[in-house]
């Protein structure tokens, strides 16, 4: 019987590829999953008062957003991509935790470009304040730029110069706070689908339980 | 091994709970 000790100074260089397969039809309903979730919290947001809706939506200043407007906001971008990153993987049938978190976190990286899309085309008012900061103006629509740059020289043009600042700069801030979550959501969302339990101690044991890099192979 | 549902509801909760907690000391420090 031949018996072989593979070890770091045995082992072959990885010449074949080891493709770690991706299930788009999960990934795809995933990211829908977060877009219909978001719509729904921003409309219960709006229907209660906690999002302000009308001509200027401008984010000026945090303390015109009230805390109601930030439990919306943390909680949809939040739940919203947690149910993203559970339905895809669940789609795709992981029941590996390390997977499904990427499933998750694949659907967060679709969900962004639709997000770009809709908030570009007027979606704002429904998903709130915050993804008001991916919105862009379309192309199609800008004004040509004028010739002279305007300057501020009087109070009033100097105050209006400031809050456009503050109206680009404070829901750029939401924008990315909503998204960073809606990472997080996902890849949570794609741990819990994959049902393996949410503590770091079953990791460190099923590391040693399972081959290590080091094997007696017995052909 | 299963899942536990104790697990699931600390990291549901938890992360939402300490994002505003966070918001919340940050707005209260900066005064606006």
């Amino acid at each position: 019987m031949i018996s072989r000790v593979e070890n770091e100074a045995f082992s072959p260089p990885e010449e074949c590829w080891r493709a770690w397969p991706v299930s788009w039809s999960g990934v795809w309903v995933g990211a829908l999953t977060a877009l219909a979730g978001l719509v729904i919290v921003g409309l219960i947001a709006v229907a209660v008062g906690a999002h302000l809706v009308g001509p200027s939506t401008r984010i000026l200043s945090w303390s015109e957003f009230g805390m109601l407007a930030v439990a919306f906001s943390v909680g949809g971008a939040f739940f919203s991509f947690v149910a993203a990153g559970w339905v895809a993987a669940r789609v795709a049938g992981i029941r590996r935790a390390e997977p499904a978190m990427l499933h998750g976190s694949i659907a967060w990286l679709v969900a962004i470009p639709l997000l770009l899309a809709v908030t570009a085309l007027g979606g704002r008012s429904v998903l709130g304040p915050w993804y008001g900061g991916l919105a862009g103006t379309p192309e199609w629509v800008k004004a040509p730029a004028p010739k002279a740059a305007a300057v501020p020289d009087d109070e009033t043009a100097k105050k209006e110069a400031e809050d456009a600042a503050r109206a680009t700069r404070n829901p750029a801030l939401g924008a990315l706070t909503a998204l960073l979550l809606g990472l997080v959501g996902s890849v949570i969302g794609g741990w819990m689908a994959s049902g393996e339990p949410m503590h770091f101690a079953h990791y460190y044991a099923r590391a040693e339980t399972t081959t290590p890099r080091s094997t007696v192979l017995q052909p | 091994m299963r899942n536990t549902f104790g697990y699931v509801i600390l990291w549901l909760m938890g992360i939402p709970l300490t994002t505003l907690l966070l918001i919340w000391v940050v707005s209260v420090l900066v005064g606006r």
